[in-house]
């Protein structure tokens, strides 16, 4: 609750920050005061790393995002920017922690699924995947986590340069997790391109919260302590405006899951693979 | 969007007469409006542009927007010119018959509504 108190103060205290760093078109700008609102259809998967996880078919996906003159929502992402100068601006930020996303359907992304069901349930009835793994079917339910902190974005040449730091402040698996990362954005023939790279670190508290099986978890399941995970992710984007509103697009990223992660009884392979082709109309 | 171009122009509502002047020599002109305001980056500004010129001696020569030919007048002390026309950051010029340079102004276009870069990755959600 206090980290609740903090976020709001440091949220209200920031109405009197300076106006955002300028934006060149290849950057994916954003017009201030201006709710941006579009979607894609098309067809791509998010895999699923889990035992008994089942990957997300992606047919239809949301591009939403607005930004006032001192703060800004932008897919999920709640914030408030400070310019430091014309190149760097540091947010304190605010979002729902990813994790949850491989164990319930329903949850953030998968909410377009309109599936309900979910993978909590212990039974020993259960078929076992094997003696030492574990299902995403045979634990408990994971838990929904807020995250707050700091990002740091800055524009060096014509790279894009990213930091996080993330604190959970939900009181749920009091952990933290954190990124540093660059982007190449370009533009050639009418053709919209973007390169990235990620390296992404996850605490220890919080790879044992979603990931971890203490004694909690049912007596036959094998046991694992989470430990510090380190996981790079690349991704390239696409996008071809056709007209006004309507743009083709596609996708793909590829986050690499290490040795904390696939110690896990619950966890089957090394890698999230996430990729969508598809055509995107912009309403507002 | 042609309905959602113009939210103010900027020296727009005055007499050409009373914008500040632009000489070279002794040849002068007051161009109006010189900034236009726009609502959103990148829209075109669609409004009257007017301007008026004298020369002490009479003079041959045209009127040009960037690089497409507006107008001209011939032996002239001097000139008016309006009309409506869409235009972006650009520059406006006065040019002999030898395509001399003789006086030009810059007209710009602001936006009432700054861009940003975005700091979240388009269609993350997922």
């Amino acid at each position: 609750m206090r980290y609740c108190i903090l976020l709001l103060v440091l949220f209200f205290g920031s109405a009197k920050a300076e106006t955002t760093a300028t934006c060149a078109p290849a950057q994916n700008c954003a017009t201030e005061q201006t709710l941006h609102l579009s979607w894609a259809l098309g067809y791509g998967q998010r895999s699923n790393p889990l035992y008994g996880g089942e990957a997300l078919p992606l047919v239809i996906l949301p591009d939403i995002y607005y930004y006032a003159e001192h703060w800004f929502f932008d897919n999920g992402k709640l914030g408030s920017s400070w310019a430091l100068n014309e190149q760097w601006q540091l947010s304190l930020v605010a979002q729902f922690n990813q994790e949850k996303g491989h164990f319930q359907k329903w949850f953030g992304g998968n909410a377009f699924q309109f599936s309900s069901s979910n993978f909590s349930s212990p039974s020993i009835s259960i078929d076992r995947v094997g003696p030492l793994q574990a299902s995403v079917r045979e634990i408990r339910k994971r838990p929904t986590a807020v995250d707050a902190g700091l990002q740091l974005d800055g524009l060096v040449g014509q790279w894009l340069v990213k930091a996080a730091i993330w604190q959970d402040v939900s009181n749920t698996y009091q952990g933290q997790h954190a990124s540093v990362g660059i982007s190449l954005p370009w533009q050639q023939a009418g053709n919209q391109w973007q390169l990235s790279g990620n390296l992404l670190w996850k605490s220890a508290k919080l790879i044992d919260t979603y990931y971890g099986i203490d004694n909690n978890e049912p007596f036959y399941l094998p046991r694992y302590n989470g430990k510090p995970s380190w996981q790079p992710q690349l991704s390239l984007s696409w996008q071809r405006p056709v007209s006004e509103r309507v743009s083709l697009l596609a996708f793909v990223r590829y986050l690499h899951l290490d040795d904390a992660m696939t110690d896990s009884p619950l966890v089957r392979t090394d890698n999230v693979t996430t990729w969508f082709l598809g055509i995107s109309y912009r309403m507002y | 969007m042609q309905g959602a171009w113009l939210l103010l122009v900027l020296n727009g509502l005055s007499p050409a007469s009373t914008a500040p002047a632009d000489c070279a020599g002794s040849l002068c002109w007051q161009v109006s409006p010189q900034i236009c305001v726009t609502e959103q980056p990148g829209q075109l500004c669609e409004t009257a542009l007017q301007l008026s010129w004298q020369s002490p001696t009479p003079i041959s020569a045209c009127l040009y927007l960037a690089e497409q030919k507006l107008h001209c007048w011939q032996n002239s002390y001097g000139g008016q010119w309006q009309q409506q026309l869409s235009w972006q950051n650009t520059d406006l010029s006065l040019r002999d018959a030898n395509d001399s340079l003789l006086l030009q102004t810059a007209l710009q276009v602001q936006s009432r509504k700054p861009a940003r870069r975005r700091l979240n990755s388009p269609w993350s959600l997922f």
